[in-house]
């Protein structure tokens, strides 16, 4: 169950110990992490259902997972289809930021079985975040993904921008952390547990066995309270506005390969622990946070897309565009608990609360492979020195076919032009918040912010196709070739957002089955 | 069942891979182009024939492929292709053609084909520009086929961006302006659009599916909405989405259709994008894109939602009026040749939303026919605006004079495309105006007030005013010195012009196949319709 998460910490390790011994070998190096990640990545889709292993009468681990991976008890995680789910499509990014870091880091930089064992360990942290089903472990688990990424992002030592942006994200990191655990404290304050499990004696909140507002309005205070600071922690990693401040500046000064890990996966983190503590660990309390997040999702897109029009570099164009996304995947949380609190019959609750479910988290996957392949096309043109200017790009059709053209389409995709993935993510998306509104019609708003906001962001993005596209290069500039792995990296992201049409035909029977079984009908 | 309808899309979408993956050199990009685009051609020209003339329908596969389970009156849909596709969700891939959507297939093959030919000597980036065409193709043929909201939304959508890079890449002077508007308000308009999809799929279709097919789930399947609104107004006794709820969604979609159409108000990006973009891509915005807007008023405001639209005539039809005053008069005071047309387009729109606003039958036959027509027409004008600009420099009209002595063919046929565009009795538009405004007035609606009608009528002798008085400015006098070494037409521009020529005369002397064809169509799918 966890062995993926051992590989990786072995890989890790083994990669911090020989970066010694290769100093002067990088490229064994980047074998050693890829093929730690890629056997990782295997495991757990074969986990998933897969079926190689059965095909081949071993039965090394369980395969489809069910139930198997509950280890609610002993260790406080459960790795259900839910949980692997982000598993994979954190590794997945981390997959595509190796293979692409061979290109982007060059040969003589120094530190690289560092550079390679922070990453593999940041992604270890994520994983057991999704898994995780205790209040105190989901902590630690995105502790250890905020540390590897805190020094991840001042690899690059001798640069300024770099070391600013790492000493902002480790400032901001380190209050939100604070702040979260206080709500934490305050939570196992008034329910005497920390637990958001699926086991019903657990359930902090949820159902008679467990502590209700109805019967206990003493603790309503002290809960909004905790309700504020853990929306607010929590917030600040996904940089939902108000929140979002820091995430330009890091996103901008990060090695462009890192940026992709911080935008693609550790955004997710946040998001996988919304999820967890709020449609799980706090669902009965939810006439307090549900609007609140409901806004907070509306004032993410808008502020987002807004502040992304006039930016003229294309990195902080592409950090704001992913707060909107963020905004927009936050749709699903309220969604769910709207349906899950109303009193229609169950039939019908469930199938919207798992629709929204289920479209947060096609949203997510699709997100993270058009955001790490627009990050990885920057750092494509970074790496031949054209900088992240708008400007920069000017006939970057001509110069570099093959990554405007990938850049085209994941612009396209984040925008919800069909047919590439993100359309049909946000297709199913916001058609849920329109389905939720029969329980409460202001839910209407959602999916028409949600709508408003794609026509407004397509603005944006079409500058820069027309930048790449349509304006003819500066004089003298020539063809580049770009580096293969970067190449190879962005290949992946877009085989993944251009065939989401069809791959997830394929998908969607586990998506729902991921979606019942972590609400638990 | 994948057969013939599938590969009308498929064949343009292979094309512009192929144009623009291995059509290097110029010579070998317009001939791919124009070997692709006969092939689509050819097709559509098969599934006209056999919707004209049964005999010959054999080799296409029997009619109306899925009835729906419980007896009762259908939609005459002829051919249809279904797969299943995101099945948990009800998402399939669905397409038909019907006697709406085949007029405006055929009419996009075609024109796709003489666009290529009459840019038979593009210079800039040929590979790019052919394979857009086909690209764009694709998509506009696939709106027509498609028969499930999310391939209709996927289809209305890809329609964008090759007109974006059109206009973009090949446009005039002021391009990023025009495109960008022209992306934004399309935009909007789909945006609203998926909005009320989203509602149909949540709140009706899996009561519609129950009555229609039988299967209590939600789907996006258009079909089961047509035979459920068909079987709700004929009588067949089926509960149907309630007044109440269809008005929102009526709404919604007529908006994104009157952007798209254009209508006043919504039409302030059509002059700006049709100014910019190159002669073919003006060719197919005005001949085919305009026509989606008609297209999902006739499928999916009238064919889905009858009730509203019985209750929210008056809208249409006001929507109509509007727009062919306003844009008469506009017209008049036009300086650009190309701006004028595109203008007198959106008049000629108007027809369609006022024909279709009278709910009557042969108000909306005619409407249909008229996006047929004004398709035919609109791609003569286009291109003698195309013509001009690349014989004399220039489009403006002030400064064009006496062409009948310089450019004698330029004149015939731009005075044969004036007279079919202002409805000369013989010539094909005059058929279909000519039904609007019988429809309009003989529509049960207005009942005490046909005098209304007189409004839009105002319009007609606006229309033949502004274009007498354009081709008095730019054909008769003498020209100026810079004019005298103008040349005339080109050898392939002549091949599109006689091809549409003809057809103008063909459609104006022989229109009863077109119209049976139509007829056939509303006469299966709104029988509600009032008399005349």
């Amino acid at each position: 169950m966890f062995l993926p998460e051992t590989i990786l910490v072995v890989t890790a390790l083994a990669s911090a110990v020989l970066g010694f011994a290769w100093r002067k070998r990088p490229e064994a190096l980047w074998a050693v992490a890829l093929v730690g990640t890629g056997l990782a990545s295997f495991i757990t889709i074969d986990m998933m259902g897969l079926g190689v292993t059965n095909a081949l009468h071993l039965s090394l681990w369980p395969s489809p997972i069910g139930t198997r991976g509950n280890f609610t008890l002993e260790l406080k995680m459960n790795v259900d289809a839910f949980a692997l789910f982000f598993q994979l499509m954190f590794q997945l990014v981390a997959l595509l930021v190796i293979i692409a870091s061979r290109g982007f880091i060059r040969a003589e930089e120094p530190h690289q079985g560092e550079y390679y064992a922070l990453m593999l360990l940041a992604v270890v942290g994520m994983m057991f975040t999704a898994a995780a089903t205790d209040l105190f472990v989901l902590f630690l688990a995105f502790e250890t993904s905020s540390l590897s990424t805190f020094a991840l992002v001042a690899y690059r030592k001798r640069d300024r921008q770099a070391t600013e942006a790492s000493a902002k994200f480790f400032i901001i990191g380190a209050v939100s952390s604070g702040i979260v655990l206080f709500g934490i404290s305050l939570i196992y304050g008034i329910a005497h547990t920390s637990s958001i499990g699926t086991t019903t004696d657990l359930i902090l909140l949820r159902g008679p066995p467990g502590l209700t507002l109805a019967g206990h309005p003493e603790i309503e205070p002290p809960l909004i309270i905790a309700l504020v600071f853990l929306i607010a922690g929590f917030g600040f990693k996904v940089a939902v506005v108000p929140f979002h401040m820091w995430a330009p500046d890091v996103y901008q000064g990060s090695p462009t390969t890192i940026t992709v890990l911080l935008t693609a996966a550790s955004k997710n983190v946040g998001i996988v622990a919304l999820f967890r503590v709020f449609l799980i660990g706090l669902l009965n309390v939810q006439v307090d946070w549900i609007a609140a997040l409901a806004i907070l999702a509306i004032a993410t897109q808008t502020v987002g897309n807004i502040v992304a029009i006039p930016q003229r570099s294309v990195k902080r164009m592409l950090a704001y565009s992913s707060i909107a996304q963020a905004g927009y995947i936050l749709i699903a949380i309220p969604v769910g608990a709207v349906a899950l609190q109303s009193t229609a019959p169950g039939d019908r609750a469930a199938t919207v609360a798992i629709y929204g479910l289920v479209g947060g988290m096609l949203h997510v996957f699709v997100y993270a492979a058009m955001k790490a392949g627009a990050f990885l096309v920057v750092a494509g043109t970074e790496s031949r020195g054209i900088a992240d200017d708008m400007e920069a790009y000017k006939g970057l059709g001509r110069r570099m076919p093959f990554l405007a053209f990938s850049m085209t389409v994941f612009l396209l995709s984040l925008a919800g032009i069909p047919p590439l993935g993100g359309f049909f993510s946000k297709f199913v998306l916001f058609s849920s918040a329109v389905n939720a509104a029969s329980f409460n019609q202001w839910f209407l708003a959602l999916a028409i912010s949600g709508v408003l906001n794609s026509a407004l962001s397509l603005y944006y993005y079409a500058r820069v196709i027309w930048y790449m596209y349509i304006l003819d290069p500066e004089e003298g500039a020539q063809k580049e070739t770009v580096p293969r792995p970067i190449e190879a990296a962005v290949f992946i992201a877009l085989a993944i957002v251009m065939l989401t049409a069809v791959l997830a035909a394929f998908f969607l029977g586990f998506l729902a089955d991921a979606a019942r079984g972590f609400f638990g009908f | 069942m994948v057969g013939i309808l599938s590969l009308l899309w498929i064949t343009p979408f292979v094309g512009s891979l192929i144009v623009w993956g291995i059509g290097t050199t110029q010579r070998a990009a317009k001939w791919m182009a124009i070997g692709f685009s006969l092939a689509e051609l050819g097709f559509a020209s098969w599934l006209l024939l056999a919707l004209i003339n049964g005999n010959w329908a054999g080799a296409l596969g029997t009619p109306t492929a899925s009835q729906p389970p419980t007896p009762g009156k259908f939609v005459p849909l002829y051919y249809m292709e279904r797969v299943g596709w995101w099945t948990q969700f009800g998402f399939n891939y669905v397409v038909g053609v019907d006697g709406l959507s085949v007029p405006l297939i055929w009419l996009t093959a075609l024109l796709t084909t003489l666009a290529v030919v009459f840019h038979w000597d593009e210079e800039v980036r040929p590979r790019a520009f052919f394979g857009l065409f086909l690209f764009l193709e694709m998509a506009l043929v696939g709106v027509f086929l498609a028969l499930d909201f999310i391939i209709f939304a996927i289809f209305w959508e890809l329609v964008l961006l090759p007109m974006f890079f059109l206009i973009g890449i090949w446009g005039g002077p002021n391009r990023r302006y025009a495109a960008l508007k022209f992306l934004i308000f399309t935009h909007v308009g789909f945006v609203i659009m998926l909005l009320s999809i989203f509602s149909l799929y949540w709140f009706y279709s899996a009561s519609v599916n129950e009555a229609v097919y039988g299967t209590n789930a939600p789907t996006l399947d258009m079909t089961a909405f047509l035979h459920g609104a068909l079987r709700h107004t004929s009588g067949a006794g089926i509960a149907y989405i309630t007044l109440g709820a269809q008005i929102p969604v009526f709404a919604a979609f007529l908006f994104a259709f009157i952007v798209k159409l254009p209508s006043v108000p919504f039409h302030t990006w059509l002059p700006d994008a049709h100014v910019e973009a190159p002669t073919g891509g003006s060719v197919l915005l005005a001949g085919v894109l305009l026509k989606m807007g008609g297209y999902g008023i006739f499928r999916i405001n009238l064919g889905m939602l009858p009730d509203a639209a019985r209750n929210l005539w008056w809208a249409l039809a006001i929507l109509g009026t509007a727009s062919m005053i306003y844009a008469a008069f506009v017209c008049l005071a036009q300086v650009d040749l190309k701006r004028l047309i595109a203008y007198s387009s959106v008049g000629h729109m108007g027809f369609v939303l006022l024909g279709a606003g009278s709910l009557t039958v042969i108000g909306v036959q005619g409407a249909i026919f008229q996006l047929f027509n004004h398709g035919i027409i609109t791609a003569i004008l286009f291109m003698l605006a195309g013509s001009v600009k690349h014989s004399t420099g220039t489009r403006d009209i002030p400064r064009l004079q006496g062409l009948a002595r310089v450019m004698p063919q330029f004149s015939l046929i731009l005075a044969i495309g004036f007279f079919a565009s202002l409805g000369l009795p013989g010539l094909n538009s005059f058929w279909s105006e000519f039904m609007v405004f019988v429809g309009a007035y003989g529509s049960p609606n207005l009942d005490m007030n046909r005098r209304l009608v007189l409004i839009p009528l105002i319009s007609i002798v606006v229309t033949a005013a502004y274009y007498l008085y354009t081709m008095q400015r730019i054909l008769f006098g003498d020209p100026p010195e810079d004019l005298a070494k103008a040349h005339d037409l080109l050898p392939w521009e002549r091949i599109s012009y006689a091809v549409l020529v003809a057809l103008v005369f063909l459609v104006g002397f022989f229109p009863l196949p077109f119209l049976g064809m139509i007829n056939a169509y509303t006469s299966g799918s709104f029988p509600w319709l009032g008399g005349i």
